[in-house]
């Protein structure tokens, strides 16, 4: 489903590599953990994912598609949900949905069909017309998330969804991610929440100084370092907290 | 169409949710106009209605001094005061700010003016070579307060010189007529007023037949509406900002669609709104600038042409703003950059001082202002009754310059992109 071969990244005025030769294939159904601290490369390889600018080197397909040079298409079976909130905090949540759903070219009917399954799933039916400026954290996470599967993306791509949310909302929206994973919806997550990765992801790589240093499925992983959990190997991979 | 539907919806709602953006763009130019065109309506005019108070120190007691205080009192613009009578108490008090100006009139004036008349006559009749040249001249001081605008206090000068030399021939006239008496022993009839023998007749050269005469109200209501047209730079380019920072903006660039979708819904909403900035000022200058005893707004009688030029002046406006808003990374940038250029080429373009009366130098820089095309086309409807024919080179500059603005913005997108 997705191919990453050997891309790099150097910004404009910077000497070192964001990315560095980074290799990747992700099947579809998968649930791929793109996991690393901060500053590791993540959000780096997940905008050059989305599209929004080019590798320095190398090439990234997407159902064969090039990254490169038809991203157009791409864009019509990704959905993405970016690390901060992308929502429009003077509209209302039904608002917010009905502008991006409409964006991706859902009909009317259909479009309000969906958002109001969606609303109902994450508990939000009764805050639909209220502004997002005045939602808490959590309830800002879950309409973000929603934004981003309206069109029901065949591949979707999440920076870090459930950043900065208490342990309930999280859990509750990892739930959900995985119904939508099951429904045959591919996805690649960053996160720096390694106990969270361990039981969300099907397959993982750990990236750190832009490359990858070692992937696979995290419980043949931690069983091959004879580590007791991903926290621990990823510990003894790179030298640091991710929590910190 | 549908996505452009949605994005305009989208921007509108963004907008009428912006409280101080709305203030910014409806409110605050309506109460520049009012008070702007009050403060313009003319000079001389506000200074009647407010009446001018000047310290007069008459050290003369004699027909010049008199005549001067009755004439300064007549003309309806100053208010006399003669509280105090000597020079240094007077410097104080000008120097203090309590009076703006203060003429003194030096003891014996009029008898010096007398004194020079026979001589005066002489000359009249003398060869060249024996002319009276040393003439003693009284002299009339006076004291202006520094921080007084030079332009009120030329304003002011001149009216007083004009005056005095009026009053001036008036004493000429009046001893010649004394002397006059005392030689033929006869009364010759005194000319009481001082002779006008030339007047000026002003004739408005316009190319067509018009009732339309220019005013305050007819040069400030396009000058402030341009002006408030393109302060749609500051909410716009903030708005285009704060899509980026709340990642919105990131959102919109990986759903499928063009770009210049987002681009032409900010440009109808925005243009919209010109619009009705337009249609405000309008209201202002027909409906609440006569309250403020100030005339009314003579929209001329091509209402169309007026129509294109709001729309044209409104998409350059909104085409500055969103290009604004693309070059900028933060408010900060664009709250500065925005209100700073579009006051130099509001500065420029003539909305505050007439364009012709600007140097040579900047008379040409001011064709480079989107501000003075509008404003041309404005001046064109309102003040000479132009047509469609009229205004098109100014329509067609700022139409050329919206399409420019907008995409220089487009370009400089997609690079920005590609240059991470």
């Amino acid at each position: 489903m997705v191919r990453l071969e050997n891309i790099s990244k150097i910004y404009k005025n910077s000497t070192e590599f964001a990315v560095n030769g980074i290799s990747l294939n992700i099947n579809k159904g998968e649930i791929f953990g793109l996991l690393g601290t901060n500053g590791a490369g993540k959000t780096t390889t997940f905008s050059m994912l989305c599209g929004l600018f080019p590798p320095t080197t190398g090439e990234i397909y997407i159902n064969k598609l090039s990254v490169r040079t038809q991203i157009s298409e791409i864009k019509k079976i990704i959905g993405v949900v970016p690390q901060s909130i992308a929502l429009y905090p003077t509209l209302t949540a039904k608002e917010n949905l009905f502008f991006f759903g409409k964006m991706y070219g859902l009909p009317k009917n259909e479009l309000k069909k969906v958002t109001e399954h969606w609303l109902k799933i994450f508990g939000l039916s009764q805050y639909a017309d209220k502004k997002i400026k005045t939602y808490s954290g959590g309830m800002k996470r879950r309409i973000n998330l929603i934004a981003g599967i309206l069109h029901k993306p065949e591949l979707l791509l999440l920076d870090e969804p459930a950043v900065g949310i208490d342990a309930h909302s999280r859990l509750e929206i990892m739930k959900e991610l995985k119904k939508i994973n099951a429904g045959g919806t591919t996805i690649i997550y960053t996160s720096h929440y390694l106990e969270e990765a361990e039981k969300f992801c099907t397959d993982i790589a750990i990236i750190d100084k832009g490359k990858i240093i070692i992937q696979g499925k995290p419980p043949e992983l931690i069983k091959e370092a004879a580590c007791s959990n991903l926290e621990e190997l990823f510990f003894n991979l790179t030298g640091n907290n991710t929590n910190v | 169409m549908y996505k452009l539907k949605a994005s305009v919806i989208k921007e509108f709602l963004v907008l009428i949710r912006d409280i101080p953006g709305l203030i910014i763009l409806f409110a605050m130019p309506i109460a520049m106009i009012i008070v702007v065109t009050l403060v313009q309506d003319s000079t001389l005019k506000s200074i009647s209605d407010s009446k001018i108070k000047i310290l007069y120190i008459d050290n003369d007691n004699d027909i010049l001094s008199k005549s001067l205080k009755e004439g300064l009192l007549k003309s309806d613009i100053f208010e006399i005061d003669t509280a105090i009578n000597t020079f240094s108490q007077a410097k104080k008090e000008v120097a203090s700010g309590k009076y703006r100006i203060a003429i003194i009139i030096p003891a014996d004036a009029t008898n010096t003016i007398r004194k020079n008349v026979k001589p005066i006559v002489n000359n009249i009749f003398a060869p060249s070579n024996k002319k009276e040249t040393n003439f003693k001249k009284p002299e009339i001081i006076i004291l202006t307060d520094p921080t007084t605008k030079n332009t009120f206090r030329q304003t002011v000068i001149s009216y007083l010189q004009t005056y005095t030399s009026k009053i001036e021939t008036q004493i000429l006239f009046k001893i010649l007529a004394e002397q006059m008496e005392e030689l033929t022993g006869t009364t010759p009839d005194l000319i009481d007023k001082p002779i006008e023998t030339i007047v000026f007749k002003e004739i408005l050269a316009y190319e067509k037949e018009t009732s339309i005469k220019p005013n305050s109200t007819q040069h400030n209501v396009p000058a402030w509406t341009m002006f408030a047209m393109f302060f749609i730079v500051i909410p716009l380019a903030s708005n285009m900002i704060h899509e980026r920072d709340n990642g919105s903006f990131f959102r919109l660039l990986t759903i499928p669609g063009n770009y210049l979708t987002v681009l032409g819904s900010k440009t109808i909403v925005y243009l919209g709104i010109t619009f009705l900035q337009f249609i405000l000022m309008i209201l202002t200058g027909i409906f609440i600038l006569p309250l403020f005893g100030l005339p009314v707004l003579n929209l001329g009688t091509h209402p169309l042409a007026l129509i294109i030029t709001a729309l044209a002046s409104g998409l350059a406006a909104v085409g500055y703003g969103i290009l604004v808003g693309t070059i900028t990374e933060t408010h900060e940038q664009a709250g500065v950059f925005g209100s700073v250029s579009v006051i130099i080429l509001a500065s420029l373009g003539g909305i505050w001082f007439p364009v012709y009366a600007m140097p040579a130098i900047m008379q040409k820089i001011s064709i480079i202002s989107p501000l003075n095309w509008g404003l041309e086309s404005f001046y064109d409807i309102f003040l000479k009754n132009g047509n469609i024919t009229d205004i098109l080179p100014e329509i067609s500059a700022l139409f050329v310059f919206f399409i420019i603005t907008i995409l220089i913005a487009y370009f400089y997108e997609g690079a920005k992109r590609l240059r991470f």
